[in-house]
């Protein structure tokens, strides 16, 4: 039998629509699920139970009126990098453990709208950066819980919560929730407003949502877009729209060998056999090279990443040096030494690139990869961008769907890349996907 | 330009901003980010490439 806490998102709320499930046992099953985890698990920074608890009241009376949203009662943790208006918004930076500028973020102001509960801030890396968080790994607690979303991974794959938010400025959605098994999907740059996430670097930041099936990520992701005045990157862009069904005809994909080249031997065979599965259910892949080296792609990212974050945390940097982490605050030093025209000749570049990979977009429905180079390494890093970094640098949308367990009984995923603004299009391949691979087990390290 | 010119400036503009010491923990960060860098400008960008709006080409 199923434990309530195991129910995805939209399996809990088809129960709440049908009167077998009702919102606050629903969120008493999770709170008694995080009480048993937290101890070893470490990743909520904080949390809001009382106010959860009135939240699930209030949508068991909105079902019985039948005025319930399209999220309601479904609790969620939020990376503490998004602004809350109930709760502090730290990044990890002790100087900042009691900020909270009183209002929420766009994105979470629509789930409220939509019926979600806040039940909490999730572990993040400090400011999106490279230094690990105290997270362990539910898979194996002597790996990586990554980052930099790294608490959003682990709380849903560790069945505390069905959904997540969390944040990607390199890899920092996919590379967490490959290493954890559960799905990961970040919308086209400009689809949901940024405004009140803690920035890291401008033109690469964007919010992305975990979940435990593509049909979750898919509900939560479109609930957050649309048009905002507050971030001008979303004003032409109205919500995608959902796929009407799972679609029935095989994905045509692009499948670049490049990064078989930088990934271990497990995880190309797994990947292998996952493509080949798909092949088999008759998905079209056909190989190719990516456009432009692998390497141009990664420093491109670098000198936009470290320049951008320096100019951030400028102000932080002169009030708390002592504050940062060691590795972000080296990023932060040599980003404040690059030239103003490499900066600027590096957007230059980087636009020229996306044109390069917007050729190839003819006649498929997108790219697959694997969506890391190995499965979770050990606990002094949160693990390498190469696979989730070109994307970012476009700015499409991708998803990461669970393709079973490695060797050493860790997950691993697939990833899948849209083009810009055809959502729909990709949340139906990666619904494909995701029912011609195997289902997820639950973590077993404990 | 090579990457010992590009790690040369950086190493210049990061020891008056830091000084000597802080530049010598930096070592391998600078020598790492100085190929990166020297990699990216060493790739041409044309005039005909461009877009007004290269900054905000997804808006």
């Amino acid at each position: 039998m199923t434990e309530l806490h195991d129910l995805t998102a939209t399996d809990a709320l088809a129960r709440m629509q049908a009167g077998t499930l009702s919102p606050v046992a629903y969120l008493d099953s999770l709170l008694a699920r995080i009480d048993a985890r937290e101890p070893t698990i470490q990743t909520w920074v904080c949390m809001d139970p009382d106010g959860a608890r009135d939240a699930s009241q209030a949508a068991a009376a909105a079902y019985a009126s039948g005025s319930a949203g399209p999220l309601c009662g479904i609790p969620v943790g939020i990376k503490d990098l998004i602004l809350t208006e109930h709760l502090p918004t730290a990044g990890n930076f002790a100087p900042m453990r009691d900020f909270n500028p009183g209002h929420d973020a766009t994105c979470i102001a629509r789930l409220r709208e939509a019926g979600a509960i806040i039940l909490g801030k999730v572990e993040t890396t400090q400011f999106a950066g490279r230094d690990p968080t105290r997270t362990h790994n539910p898979w194996n607690l002597e790996r990586t819980a990554s980052g930099s979303s790294s608490g959003s991974a682990v709380a849903v794959a560790d069945r505390m919560v069905p959904i997540t938010l969390g944040t990607q400025t390199g890899g920092s959605v996919i590379r967490p929730a490959g290493y954890m098994g559960v799905v990961g999907f970040t919308p086209t740059f400009g689809r949901i407003s940024r405004y009140g996430l803690l920035p890291r670097s401008y033109s690469f930041d964007m919010i992305g949502v975990m979940g435990r099936s593509v049909a979750d990520a898919a509900l939560f992701a479109a609930a957050m877009t649309g048009p905002d005045p507050l971030d001008r990157a979303t004003l032409k862009r109205t919500p995608f729209k959902l796929p009407d069904q799972a679609s029935k005809r095989p994905p045509r994909l692009l499948l670049f060998e490049d990064f078989f080249d930088v990934s271990s031997d497990d995880m190309n065979r797994h990947v292998t056999v996952a493509v080949d599965r798909l092949t088999a259910a008759g998905a079209t892949v056909r190989r190719a090279r990516l456009p432009v080296p692998l390497d141009l792609l990664i420093s491109l990212h670098t000198v936009i990443l470290i320049t951008e974050a320096s100019s951030t945390q400028a102000g932080n940097l002169a009030r708390h040096r002592e504050s940062f982490a060691p590795g972000l605050l080296s990023q932060l030093d040599i980003g404040s030494a690059i030239p103003a025209t490499a900066y600027v000749h590096t957007q230059r570049l980087r636009h020229r690139i996306r044109l390069q990979f917007e050729a190839l977009l003819k006649g498929i429905d997108g790219f697959i990869l694997p969506s890391t180079s190995e499965v979770a390494p050990d606990r002094s890093t949160i693990g390498p961008r190469l696979c989730q970094t070109p994307w970012t640098i476009l700015g499409w949308p991708v998803f990461t769907v669970p393709a079973g367990l490695g060797d050493e009984g860790l997950p691993v995923g697939v990833q899948l890349v849209g083009a810009p603004f055809k959502e729909t299009n990709l949340i139906a391949v990666a619904d494909w996907v995701e029912g011609h691979l195997d289902p997820m087990p639950a973590p077993s390290a404990f | 330009m090579s990457p010992d010119d590009v790690e040369a400036e950086l190493r210049r503009t990061l020891t008056a901003r830091l000084g000597e010491q802080r530049v010598a923990e930096l070592e391998s960060e600078i020598v790492g980010t100085a190929k990166q860098l020297a990699m990216v400008l060493n790739e041409p960008v044309e005039l005909d490439d461009e877009d007004p709006d290269f900054m905000r080409p997804l808006v």
